[in-house]
């Protein structure tokens, strides 16, 4: 994959079906208008995937789940698609480690088992900043490069399962799928 | 008609009978007391008191004349199915009787045919119909010229003789073919069994010797299969495609039977596809993954086989192997040993590089020309120097990249071929959203373009390859139609009947022939994408043929319909495609028994005689009395009149009233002064 540069969105004004993936730090924000609402609402209902990251407490998580009716959430199981789409992870970390990272509970059935929000308060967009000379910006607690690079991976995966879906989860049944097509 | 006339007396009292008989008795009662007391001219006084009393009588003479009227007697002829062998000795029969009621005086007669209703064979709901038309009491009876297989009975009692004149011959027999189960749907590349047997009827013995079933597929001869009379028996029916497979079974004829009509019998059986397996191999991670993943996942009749290629070989990778959860693409298990097990196989995006070899692409394109199916979604890769269209299967797409894949919006649009072929043909198409890129090509030999892109770029081209078939989607911007920019599109639907088209359900098929028989008609749909055909040819179950003109074609539509009365095949032929229907239990009460018998009708007739020992003398008989014996039949003469003139003569005019009451009245007065 060959990633441009982050885009700044506007939901108000700007197309969002263009974008697979939505980095959204949970910071004082004005109000949602009923336009963007609704725009972010049918995104998510078409395929889209919005990461809500906690920079600080600072955000309403309940009043906005509520007005863009986002699903309920639960803690991340272990072996996640999330956590072996491309990269093999055992735990999700951003700049700080630790925390549980929260995704929208689903059956194999709906979006092909993908969740359409997944949440965090993970600071992942600290972890992967970088200026114009590729340095990283800012310091990773408490696990130093090591833990900027599972963060990174981190975000690989979370743009895999954004494209191929469930893909993965397939792959554990696949000799049985192979043996079941000789019938 | 003969005009009758009577004469009667009649008496038209002036006064009320009681009144009149109470006057009477005073008078006669006053005329004895004069008696006994000797009054003179008693005598005289009595015969004006009779005369009194005769004029209030009024006696007249009442002169009718009377028209006698005819009878009707009624002609039922049977043409239902099962006299379809005895035409001419029933229409001889009916001849003969025509002339002998002809010669009886007095009768009308009037003659009725039916063709028994469809259900079996009805005649007495008809006979009652015209019955109703019939003044009462002037019904002879009723004459039926039938073979007696009648399956209903008169609701009310008819108010005249019933006689049966029987066609065919007594002592008939029958064999005929029974379906016991014929199943209706079938697994494509199985098999299905179809139970039967084979009855006779009336035969002293039964056939000992076992007798010989011919059974063809769809035309072809598929087996013959030897049967005892009686016992059941099995034939195994292979399915070999998808949509319906017509076979007909049929007995060879008994000498002398009524009729070989029943000895056939015919089965349709649908073949549908028990899991359609489509292969998907993604090149590269997109968002069009999604869609295609979602779209063949969500197909409750696919089941599918998704690889994705998540790393370019070219890319290094300084991850230690067991931090990646990457397996190796299986190009060798699904390319050389597994590509006959799928009936599809989607290349999402994908260019070679150097995964697969020669060899897999060989195999690839000989999987297509037997019968398999590939579609290429494809982006600008396509136009790059890795793409598809630089190997092997070239041979096999249909349409081929002319260079450069330029970005840009468009609206994608049905050709005109597009609009009429069962893929394409969908709604609204001037409200789908646009697509931001695609990639000119140009269409391979007589492959058909369905959708267009900008500047008439084609955008969605299908093409036929030996046994199978190819398409190609020229631009990777379908999940901007999922996602809804601008509105969205059809994805779905296009998608799915695309898929389901290249891998051959009838459903979809651009150039088709159908026929099916449903309620005894046989329904014939000609699908074509070229010129209509005027009519196609009907070949009936007997072998005779028949021309069935089709209806005014609409978006490729023609469609038919004629009656279907004979079990079997039915062969319809439009000059490049045939369809066949089978008609296997339409009227099965019909031809149940196709012997000519008493015994239905004996019960209920007063006379029951076979046409082929004579037809019978007709005379007119008294209601009430015998109306059949040895050669003769009767229809009752009612005798029915109508009164068409009366006159009334008085006895007594006036004058002569005076003169019987006032003389002797006048005499009495005498006698009894003197």
């Amino acid at each position: 994959m060959d990633l441009a540069a982050p885009m700044a969105v506007d939901p108000e004004a700007d197309e969002l079906s263009f974008f697979p993936l939505l980095y959204w730090p949970l910071v004082a924000m004005p109000e949602l208008s009923d336009g963007a609402a609704a725009r972010l609402k049918a995104y998510l209902r078409r395929g889209g995937l919005i990461l809500f990251d906690g920079r600080d407490a600072g955000a309403d998580m309940a009043g906005l789940a509520e007005r863009l009716d986002l699903p309920r959430l639960i803690p991340m199981p272990p072996d996640h698609v999330l956590s072996r789409s491309y990269y093999l992870l055992r735990e999700a970390v951003g700049r700080f480690a630790g925390g549980t990272v929260w995704i929208e509970e689903t059956g194999e059935g709906d979006n092909d088992g993908v969740p359409t929000v997944v949440a965090g308060n993970h600071d992942w967009a600290g972890a992967w900043a970088v200026d114009d000379a590729l340095q990283p910006l800012l310091p990773v607690v408490p696990g130093g490069e090591r833990q900027r690079e599972m963060a990174l991976r981190f975000g690989v995966n979370l743009l895999m399962v954004a494209l191929t879906g469930n893909y993965k989860a397939d792959q554990v049944h696949l000799p049985t799928i192979l043996e079941r097509l000789r019938q | 008609m003969k005009a009758l006339l009577s004469e009667s007396l009649v008496f038209a009292p002036l006064l009320p009978w009681p009144l009149l008989a109470g006057a009477g008795l005073l008078a006669a009662g006053l005329l004895v007391l004069a008696a006994r007391q000797g009054l003179r001219g008693t005598a005289w006084r009595a015969v004006a008191g009779m005369g009194l009393f005769l004029a209030l009588l009024d006696p007249r003479l009442l002169r009718e004349t009377r028209e006698a009227r005819p009878d009707v007697a009624l002609v039922m002829v049977d043409d239902s199915p099962s006299q379809a062998a005895r035409r001419e000795a029933t229409e001889a029969a009916l001849r003969e009787v025509e002339a002998r009621l002809g010669r009886l005086p007095d009768l009308e007669v009037r003659i009725l045919r039916s063709d028994g209703g469809g259900e079996g064979t009805r005649l007495f709901r008809p006979l009652a119909e015209a019955l109703a038309s019939i003044p009462p009491g002037r019904f002879a009876g009723a004459v039926l010229i039938t073979d007696g297989q009648v399956h209903d009975r008169p609701e009310a009692p008819l108010p005249g003789p019933l006689q049966v004149l029987l066609t065919g011959r007594p002592g008939e027999i029958d064999r005929r073919l029974v379906l016991e189960q014929a199943p209706a749907y079938g697994i494509v590349g199985g098999e299905v069994a179809i139970r039967f047997r084979v009855d006779e009827a009336g035969a002293k013995e039964r056939s000992d010797q076992p007798v010989q079933v011919r059974v063809s597929s769809e035309g072809r001869p598929a087996g013959v299969m030897t049967v005892r009379v009686g016992e059941a028996a099995r034939f195994v029916l292979p399915v070999e495609h998808a949509g319906p497979t017509v076979a007909e079974l049929e007995v060879e004829a008994l000498p002398g039977e009524a009729s070989a009509r029943n000895n056939r019998a015919a089965v349709a059986v649908n073949g549908v596809r028990d899991r359609l397996k489509v292969l998907l191999v993604s090149g590269q991670p997109h968002p069009g993954e999604r869609t295609w993943r979602n779209l063949l996942k969500s197909d409750p009749q696919v089941d599918l086989v998704h690889f994705t290629i998540l790393r370019p070989p070219h890319k290094q990778e300084f991850t230690p192997v067991d931090e990646l959860a990457l397996i190796a693409f299986p190009v060798r298990e699904l390319f050389e040993n597994r590509l006959k097990d799928f009936h599809l196989v989607v290349f999402d995006r994908y260019v070679l590089r150097q995964v697969m070899t020669y060899d897999h692409l060989v195999n690839l394109v000989a999987f297509v020309r037997g019968g398999g199916a590939v579609l290429a979604a494809v982006g600008p890769e396509y136009a790059g120097p890795e793409s598809l269209a630089n190997s092997l299967l070239k041979e096999i797409l249909p349409a081929l990249p002319k260079g450069g894949a330029p970005a840009g919006g468009f609206r994608p649009a049905p050709t005109d071929l597009g609009r009429r072929h069962p893929v394409t043909a969908l709604p609204g198409a001037e409200t789908w959203g646009r697509w931001l890129r695609h990639v000119p090509a140009l269409p391979e030999g007589d492959a058909q373009v369905l959708l267009q892109g900008p500047d008439s770029d084609p955008l969605l081209v299908l093409a036929h390859l030996d046994k199978g078939r190819t398409a190609i989607l020229l631009s990777d911007h379908v999940w901007l139609w999922a996602r809804g920019f601008e509105g969205g599109g059809p994805h779905g639907e296009l998608m799915r009947r695309l898929t389901h088209w290249l891998m051959k359900e009838p459903d979809l098929e651009e150039e088709a022939l159908a026929a099916r028989v449903e309620k005894g008609r046989l329904l014939v749909e000609r699908r074509s994408l070229g010129e209509g055909v005027a009519a196609v040819v009907v070949t009936l179950p007997s072998g005779e043929t028949r021309e069935l003109p089709l209806g005014k074609p609409d978006g490729g539509r023609a469609s038919a319909a004629m009656a279907a009365d004979q079990p079997g095949l039915y062969r319809i032929g439009d000059g490049e495609k045939t369809a066949f229907a089978a008609s296997g239990i339409v009227n099965s009460l019909e031809d149940a028994d196709l012997r000519a018998t008493d015994e239905r009708l004996r019960p209920l007739a007063a006379g029951v005689a076979w046409a082929a020992e004579g037809i019978p003398a007709f005379s007119r008989v008294v209601p009430g009395r015998e109306a059949a014996g040895r050669g003769w039949m009767g229809l009752v003469r009612n005798r029915a009149e109508v009164v068409t003139g009366m006159r009334q003569v008085p006895l007594l005019p006036g004058l002569m009233l005076l003169a019987l009451v006032l003389l002797p009245l006048a005499a009495a007065w005498r006698r009894e002064g003197r």
